[in-house]
């Protein structure tokens, strides 16, 4: 798939309006060492029930996008069913299952194509890495 | 740009044309976002493209010549042996090195800065001190800070301004007579900046401290005369001017490398060994353990036949023309950063673009079929000297065209219109 294709007017509406987006100055952020992009997730939740999944960071438009993309499909949702949220997004992006399946996941189906530009997989993961980590500690 | 400079930069056209037939990628169909598109590759500072001469070169090493080499007696040793020390020659002429043993191959620059950092600061003691600047390559400061590490020595930083020029003239108050040694890159891979190397080098001297010149992104763009520049060490790699990967060089002063310790141990590196101790052999064999990469001296060689027949004055000059051809293309582009504008610049535009990151402008790019790198460069100090996470770097090399920077001129533009 073509980048002009992928930079779909999703990816661009959650760069330029990203979604549960606050400064998290008293969290450690997550970096792309190769590209210096930076991310910080925050859990909010009980031990079963997420509230909210809040972002902070800088960096291109496909880290910034998975991660406001991100926050909004596992707000809400169980604890469980977040791990397994996330699980399945990075399962797809490695190539383990097959690109179609992020069509359940709501806006995050615009980075289907993100599978087949191996140098934006850092990008786009980078946030997923971030809250599976966040998630560890609920 | 100068209407005499235009011309000039416009004649050289025919010549650059007429190179570019040598470049196999060059000259190769390739797909760029769904179409036919050549290939601008702008990314020579990464790595440069090699002519069919060099890989002609590698291809023969192997259906003619492959035996290792110093050690084997037959006589296809001896022909192998022949083409490595023949390129030792080589690489002594293009220098002007003073002496064929002050040529010692590596597996690049970073190999070559790694031997002097662990070699020369075995001599030294902790509370002694190494000189950088602040725009080195992390090739060019984590081995110094590493031997820092274990040794207790102090890293002095010489800063750059705004424009990114070198503050040579802080060298006097930064000076301390516990400096040992002077690591300093003759340009910048991210500003492109030249620096007064013969100056710095000239200062160090006189207080009896010899200086290592990271040459990476200089000996590849000009010529480089090391008695002339009076460097005590001199570190590059082939594969950023024609030459195959995973091969370098080390130049350094005789007497200094007689005097430093071998950092490998093995083969070829002896004279004599015993089950509890072993003689060094002579130089240049002390500091090359192991068979070496035998059929990337024979490119390398072939690489410097190349760009000498291209002319390194040549090389220098038309990369200037080129990016100053660029700057009034692009220059006046609404929202772009440049970041190092100093006097005595080469062939190499680090930049942003407002609103677009700089990886979201390489893919963009490429979908035109135009290479840059987007990042840090490698380079997380110089960086955060200028505040900024990672940029964008366009960088030539004697083959890239008026016509290439035409086409990422337009692509700039569209950029802006679709990303911004």
């Amino acid at each position: 798939m073509a980048f002009d294709e992928m930079y779909q007017e999703i990816i661009r509406d959650h760069y330029k309006n990203p979604r549960n987006k606050r400064p998290l100055t008293h969290l450690k952020a997550v970096e792309n060492p190769s590209c210096g992009d930076s991310v910080k997730v925050e859990v909010d939740s009980d031990s079963h029930q997420i509230r909210q999944v809040s972002f902070d960071g800088s960096g291109c438009s496909i880290s910034m996008c998975s991660a406001s993309m991100m926050s909004e499909l596992l707000s809400g949702k169980s604890v469980s069913e977040a791990k397994t949220l996330v699980r399945r997004f990075l399962s797809v992006i490695r190539g383990e299952l097959p690109p179609d399946t992020l069509d359940d996941l709501g806006d995050l189906a615009a980075l289907k194509g993100i599978v087949e530009l191996p140098v934006r997989v850092k990008c786009a993961t980078l946030a997923w890495h971030a809250v599976e980590k966040a998630l560890e500690t609920v | 740009m100068k209407a005499a400079d235009l011309a000039e930069l416009t004649t050289a056209q025919k010549k650059v044309n007429a190179l570019r037939l040598d470049f196999p990628l060059l000259n190769k169909p390739l797909t760029f976002g769904g179409k036919p598109r050549p290939l601008v590759y702008f990314d020579n500072a990464n790595t440069t493209q090699k002519p069919r001469q060099v890989i002609g070169a590698l291809v023969s090493y192997y259906e003619n010549s492959n035996a290792n080499v110093s050690r084997a007696i037959h006589s296809l040793g001896e022909e192998s042996t022949r083409i490595y020390e023949g390129a030792r020659d080589r690489v002594k002429s293009f220098l002007n090195a003073a002496h064929r043993e002050e040529i010692i191959f590596t597996r690049g620059t970073t190999d070559s800065i790694n031997l002097v950092a662990q070699s020369f600061t075995s001599l030294l003691k902790s509370g002694d001190e190494i000189m950088v600047t602040e725009m080195e390559h992390h090739a060019n400061l984590v081995p110094w800070q590493m031997a820092a590490q274990s040794l207790g020595l102090t890293i002095k930083v010489l800063p750059f301004t705004d424009e990114g020029v070198l503050q040579i003239e802080k060298m006097p108050d930064l000076w301390s007579d516990r400096i040992r040694l002077v690591a300093v890159t003759a340009t910048s891979n991210v500003l492109g900046t030249v620096n007064p190397v013969a100056e710095i080098i000239r200062f160090a001297h006189e207080r009896g401290v010899p200086v290592l010149v990271d040459g990476a992104q200089s000996v590849a763009h000009q010529k480089v005369d090391v008695q002339a520049l009076d460097c005590d060490f001199l570190a590059f790699g082939s594969h950023k001017m024609c030459g195959p990967t995973g091969f370098g060089i080390l130049y350094g002063k005789k007497e200094w490398l007689e005097k430093l310790p071998p950092v490998q141990g093995g083969g070829n590196m002896i004279r004599a060994v015993w089950a509890d101790h072993f003689e060094t052999n002579v130089l240049p064999y002390k500091f090359e353990a192991g068979t070496p990469h035998m059929d990337g001296a024979a490119g390398f060689s072939v690489a410097l036949d190349y760009l000498e027949s291209v002319g390194l004055d040549f090389i220098y000059r038309y990369e200037k023309l080129l990016l100053a051809y660029t700057m009034d293309k692009v220059g006046d582009l609404p929202g772009l950063h440049v970041y190092g504008v100093a006097p005595e610049k080469g062939g190499i535009l680090s930049f942003l673009i407002d609103g677009i990151h700089a990886h979201d402008l390489a893919a963009f790019l490429d979908t035109k079929g135009i290479a840059i790198r987007a990042g840090h460069h490698c380079a997380h100090p110089l960086a955060r000297r200028l505040g900024v996470v990672s940029t964008a770097r366009a960088s030539f090399y004697f083959y890239n065209t008026m016509a290439e920077v035409d086409l990422f001129s337009d692509a700039l533009r569209e950029a802006i219109a679709k990303l911004s």
